[in-house]
């Protein structure tokens, strides 16, 4: 009998977003008005550039690529270009300074260019007099330009939102509950904390369950607060076991997300089945969230570690009852995100402006790492059912994906607000469709389990497409061992002959090439995956060895990682960064990372039982850049996502045993 | 107390409770030292004491008291003359987010100031000790690698 789902299918906004692989030209609709072009850029009498960008650097080289962009327009020299950090006062739309999905160079390529053209036409018509020389656009968009930011950061000269340092400066601290969910009750020893050396305000608010104070130094902040004897209600006492059960697709109402050929699951033939499950995870990025707070009678001015100076702003606002056009947001440089700091959870920046605005002075707030490690959003856990119908010819009639991860959406107000009015984080369904539309039925049901009380799940990098293409890939690879094929001319075989299918093709063909697949040294397999993020498709290949050295924790060696990508390209060197970087993290992943709770509280708050990708253990990565036909999307997401599958692959094939779960090899 | 910090010579009070960290970044403004564990596991917040690479959040002031602390702020000469490392960090493009940047550089200083011919096993071991959370290992050791070089170069030039 016909499975029906039991939801409303995926909305279409939903769907187009989760499927424009290949669909070309131009960038997605921004919201906002575009601003005045002069709003881009202020130029000097000596021919100085200053460039002014709508979104933060966090380390993905965006700011570069927004100055090669506009230089090019402008007719200007690189080196003339000065960036400034991005700024609510600037004039750009708000919903323009979000950073999100690895889109910076792909959303903002047009209105730059736009804004561009326009100062270059006033100035060549001496409409504006301006000392810069134009000239024909100069070829700097497809150039590998070193990075703008880089010299500052050898030198320790590059301020990050943590280094601002305004005069009577206070620094802050905060005292968050262990569990998720916990209420403040009551808070005794507030005498004694406030008596404590150097401290100037401390808040203890019930009704918020606010706890913080601002000090001349922060360890007296910190000591004030390890004063305090705060009792919590509530909060969570969830164990990993009750966490793991009711992450169960079996028993999980679910939306249909894809179905081709529209046909149950053949009956007759071989059947394969395999389940799969996948861990939470933390962005873990190196710069804990911070914000630096200055408050005056009628100007509120914030400078914050942020992917998302719209949501800041409007929770200092909130938070000390101004008006959001009051509250500036400045995020100077960012270290590291990669989803964290979306702004709406988890942000110190409203904490910061109210101990600023009880002292009088600006206050300087960070969370500390074993906070973040405890109340910062995680990586839903994921489930996976994967089936595939073989006919009699040995031809694949049917793969089917079934799966169910915790909602993360509840991280996040903007679009998938709409669509949790049908029971979907459409984060989850990154990642989850099945590429191989050769193959005559694909279905895809994806089922949502709520667990707000339990833990902070939150978005990051490459979304769901992680742990989806963790189950979808590996699964691949097992139809192919069943059918006696090579597991990339298995993937190759069921591509079909429209743009999506040719450009995964490219980046399969691409990475066979570059890695030699097909041939082994001896002691050493290799693994192979594919992926399709937004609007960039990726494949990598994996090779590993024996740990015969018995060097660190783990049983085998990754030894490299080739990684082919067709994406949005206007700088090849920062694009093949930020595939080392994601492969990295991907591996990171893949190999051990993993937080677990018992009793409400993670166990993981250290780096020590947070097992991150260490130098030692990190392989050669190789990029392979292909070059597509219109503009793609990022590198940085993409680039992550496949890595787990193909390690998995990798190991399969070194070991022979197929690992379901990630991470491979959890730490003890 | 008295500590001498990127040659220059700074005071600082005897018995606060803060770390070398803290008196660095919030007493001497020098925040190109950072911080991120507070557990001594991602070494962000490394320094060279005399010439070893050490954690400044691990460490007491009082215990640098009358020696020398370098930190990124003064490892070049001056603003138009970047040390080796830094130059071959820039010339290896290795920074992202740039936060782990300066506790790379000064981990490799440090690296070959005691060994001048280190070899790609040990840059590795060493370079483990500073979390890079955007993945920038293999140009780091690319970097290391080039700075070795060019101080071999040095030496023999001269």
């Amino acid at each position: 009998m016909k499975r029906q789902h039991r939801g409303a299918p995926l909305p279409d906004a939903v769907r187009r977003l989760l499927t424009n692989t290949a669909r070309p030209g131009g960038t997605a609709p921004m919201k906002g008005r575009p601003p005045a072009p002069d709003t881009w850029c202020d130029i000097d009498s000596d021919g100085t550039v200053h460039l002014f960008v709508p979104k933060a650097e966090l380390g993905q080289g965006s700011h570069t690529l927004l100055a090669q962009i506009f230089a090019d327009e402008l007719g200007a020299d690189l080196d003339k270009v000065v960036v400034h950090q991005p700024d609510t006062d600037r004039g750009f739309p708000l919903g323009w300074m979000t950073v999100v999905g690895g889109t910076t160079a792909e959303l903002m390529r047009a209105p730059a260019l736009r804004a561009a053209a326009a100062v270059r036409d006033r100035i060549s018509r001496g409409a504006v007099p301006q000392p810069v020389t134009i000239a024909e656009p100069r070829g700097l968009i497809g150039a590998s330009a070193p990075r703008v930011d880089l010299p500052s950061k050898v030198t320790g000269a590059a301020v990050f939102a943590s280094d601002i340092r305004l005069p009577d400066m206070l620094y802050g601290a905060l005292l968050l509950p262990e569990r998720h969910g916990a209420s403040l009750e009551s808070v005794s020893g507030l005498d004694e904390a406030r008596r404590s050396p150097g401290v100037v305000h401390v808040i203890a608010d019930t009704a918020t369950g606010l706890i913080a104070a601002a000090a001349e130094r922060s360890h007296q902040a910190r000591a004030a607060l390890a004063l305090l004897r705060p009792r919590w209600r509530g909060g969570s006492e969830a164990d990993q076991d009750a966490i793991e059960a009711a992450i169960d697709v079996r028993r999980t109402p679910t939306h249909l997300v894809q179905n081709v050929g529209n046909k149950a699951m053949p009956t007759d033939g071989r059947r394969l089945t395999a389940e799969y499950r996948t861990s939470m995870v933390m962005a873990a990025p190196a710069e804990p969230p911070v914000a630096v707070a200055e408050v005056t009678a009628d100007r509120v001015t914030v400078h914050s570690s942020t992917q998302n100076p719209a949501l800041v702003q409007d929770a200092v606002a909130k938070a000390l009852g101004r008006r959001r056009r009051d509250v500036r947001v400045i995020v100077p440089y960012v270290g590291g995100s990669f989803g964290r700091k979306h702004g709406y959870v988890g942000d110190p920046a409203a904490a910061a402006a109210l101990l600023a605005a009880a002292t009088g002075r600006p206050v300087h707030l960070a969370w500390s790492r074993q906070q973040d490690q405890l109340n910062g959003p995680k990586r839903p856990p994921s489930h996976h059912l994967m089936e595939a119908a073989i006919g009699g010819g040995g031809e694949l009639l049917a793969l089917r994906h079934r799966f169910a991860v915790g909602d993360a959406s509840g991280g996040w107000p903007t679009s998938s607000q709409a669509a949790r009015a049908t029971d979907i984080d459409f984060f989850s369904v990154f990642g989850a469709h099945l590429l191989y539309r050769g193959v005559p039925n694909l279905r895809v049901d994806y089922g949502r389990v709520p667990m707000p009380s339990t833990v902070h799940l939150g978005p990051m990098r490459s979304l769901s497409t992680h742990p989806n293409l963790f189950a979808i890939e590996s699964f691949l690879d097992e139809v192919a061992a069943e059918l006696g094929i090579d597991p990339l001319e298995l993937r190759l075989r069921h591509l079909t002959n429209d743009e999506h299918g040719r450009r995964l093709r490219r980046v399969l063909e691409a990475v066979a090439a570059e890695a030699d697949w097909g041939t082994s040294a001896p002691g050493t397999a290799k693994g192979i995956a594919c992926c399709a993020y937004g609007r960039t498709v990726t494949a990598q290949i994996i090779q590993v060895s024996a740990n015969d050295t018995g060097a660190g924790t783990l049983p085998i060696v990754v030894d490299e990682v080739v990684a082919a990508a067709d994406g949005h390209l206007v700088n090849p060197a920062i694009a093949r960064s930020q595939v080392e970087g994601a492969v990295v993290m991907g591996l990171s992943w893949a190999l051990g990372e993993r937080i677990t709770v018992r009793q409400g509280q993670v166990v993981e708050t250290d780096f020590d039982r947070y097992a991150i990708l260490r130098a030692d253990s990190s392989p050669r990565v190789r990029s392979v850049l292909v070059e597509g036909d219109f503009w793609g999307g990022g590198f940085n997401e993409a680039s992550a996502s496949p890595t787990a599958a193909a390690l998995a692959n990798a190991v399969h094939a070194l070991t022979g045993n197929r690992i379901r779960t990630l991470p491979l090899f959890p730490p003890r | 107390m008295d500590v001498v910090v990127n040659g220059e010579p700074r005071r600082f009070e005897a018995g606060g409770s803060g770390r070398l960290l803290e008196l660095l970044r919030e007493e001497f403004g020098l925040t190109g030292t950072k911080f991120g564990c507070e557990s001594r596991s991602c070494g962000a917040c490394t320094v060279l004491i005399g010439d070893r690479a050490t954690l400044a959040c691990a460490v007491e002031p009082a215990s640098v008291a009358g020696g020398r602390v370098t930190t990124i702020e003064g490892l070049a000469d001056g603003p138009a003359a970047l040390h080796v490392v830094q130059q071959a960090f820039l010339d290896e493009q290795v920074g992202q987010c740039g936060w782990c940047t300066p506790a790379q550089v000064l981990t490799a200083v440090a690296l070959l100031r005691e060994v001048a011919d280190p070899g790609v096993d040990l840059i590795r071991e060493r370079l483990s000790a500073v979390l890079c959370r955007c993945g920038t290992y293999q140009r780091a050791f690319a970097a290391v690698t080039r700075a070795a070089a060019v101080l071999a170069g040095q030496g023999e030039a001269e």
